[in-house]
């Protein structure tokens, strides 16, 4: 349970505890009709292209998402990346990292709105 | 690394290569005050960034903003995005980006319906009564004064479903050609139905890197593909 309200939503907010259940929850939501929030890379793949941040607060939330993503990767591997639709092929390419990326952007990312709070 | 691998994320994140999106599909007129209140939140907690602003990231490595940054994404067309995403956008000042599919943009409304259900453009129950489902390039022209246009395919199509010159010019090149016509600038990113990026060794893919567009979207990543 997320216990400062200010920081839902943010990656200031402790990592979700049952990683499945908030995955199982994000499946459940009507993404057809709401907001889906996404952490993404941002990157420079010109040719040649370098990218390299110096930016000391993208560096800090990077850090942050990296330690948070590898949580809730894991997570999710350990019961085995269950899948919303399990007959259907996956049309992606990365359902598993991007279900971990669900999970992440669930709990640090979506807005919340009137008090809110996720489990 | 394919960009595709949880090795790749981690350590793009870990690098500060990291950027904060919200992508809608439809947006009903029930669900307008709740819209609202979540952008609302995000404004309160992030800023609103413009190609230019991605741009001079991934120039210098360094944001110039008070705030991080986050981007609001509008996909596929819905006329709801024109009655009540783009108005509740402007009501609150906020610049978002729309990635318009092009062809249901001249889809009579009374064909729209039978259009839908082949290119995966999802019609709500409670939208059924509508006369339309889909904005027009008149209400797609307006959005454009205010708002980020981006390019989508013309038909909804997967990046594997563009093999011959003819899909490449239909699903590729016209639609970018024609957000161009309308907005006056090339559209700033490009999306293919599913998120997949673009392979070179595709065609589909060569035909997005060579487009001129300056960001390629993908499920997991933005990513600056030119100057």
């Amino acid at each position: 349970m997320i216990d400062h309200l200010s920081d839902a939503g943010t990656l200031a907010a402790p990592a979700a505890v049952d990683v499945p259940a908030v995955l199982a929850a994000c499946h459940g939501r009507l993404l057809e009709r709401e907001g889906i929030a996404m952490f993404v890379a941002l990157d420079d793949a010109r040719p040649g292209g370098d990218l390299r941040v110096g930016d000391v607060t993208a560096l800090s939330d990077g850090a942050r998402a990296a330690e948070l993503l590898d949580g809730y990767y894991a997570g999710l591997e350990a019961v085995g990346f269950p899948a919303q639709y399990p007959d259907e092929p996956d049309e992606t390419g990365a359902r598993e990292l991007i279900d971990a990326l669900v999970v992440l952007s669930d709990q640090h990312l979506r807005a919340h709105v009137d008090g809110e709070v996720t489990s | 690394m394919s960009i595709l691998t949880k090795d790749y994320q981690r350590q793009a994140f870990a690098d500060g290569k990291l950027l904060r999106i919200v992508n809608w599909h439809n947006t009903p007129e029930s669900q307008r005050g709740v819209l609202k209140a979540e952008l609302s939140w995000y404004l309160d907690h992030y800023v609103p960034l413009l190609p230019e602003d991605l741009d001079r990231f991934t120039d210098t490595g360094e944001w110039h903003l008070p705030k991080p940054g986050f981007i609001p994404v509008f996909y596929d067309s819905y006329l709801n995005n024109a009655t009540v995403a783009a108005p509740v956008c402007d009501e609150l000042g906020l610049t978002a980006w729309f990635f318009p599919t092009t062809a249901i943009l001249d889809v009579p409304p009374e064909e729209q319906s039978a259009y839908a259900e082949k290119h995966d453009f999802t019609i709500l129950d409670e939208e059924r009564d509508q006369a339309a489902y889909a904005m027009t390039w008149d209400d797609l022209a307006v959005i454009a004064k205010r708002h980020v246009i981006a390019a989508h395919t013309a038909n909804h199509a997967a990046a594997k479903d563009i093999v011959t010159p003819d899909d490449v010019e239909r699903e590729i090149t016209a639609p970018i050609r024609a957000l161009t016509e309308l907005t006056g600038v090339a559209p700033a990113a490009f999306a293919f139905l599913y998120g997949t990026p673009p392979d070179p060794a595709t065609p589909a893919g060569r035909a997005v890197l060579d487009s001129g567009i300056r960001y390629a979207t993908t499920n997991t990543a933005y990513l600056r593909i030119k100057d």
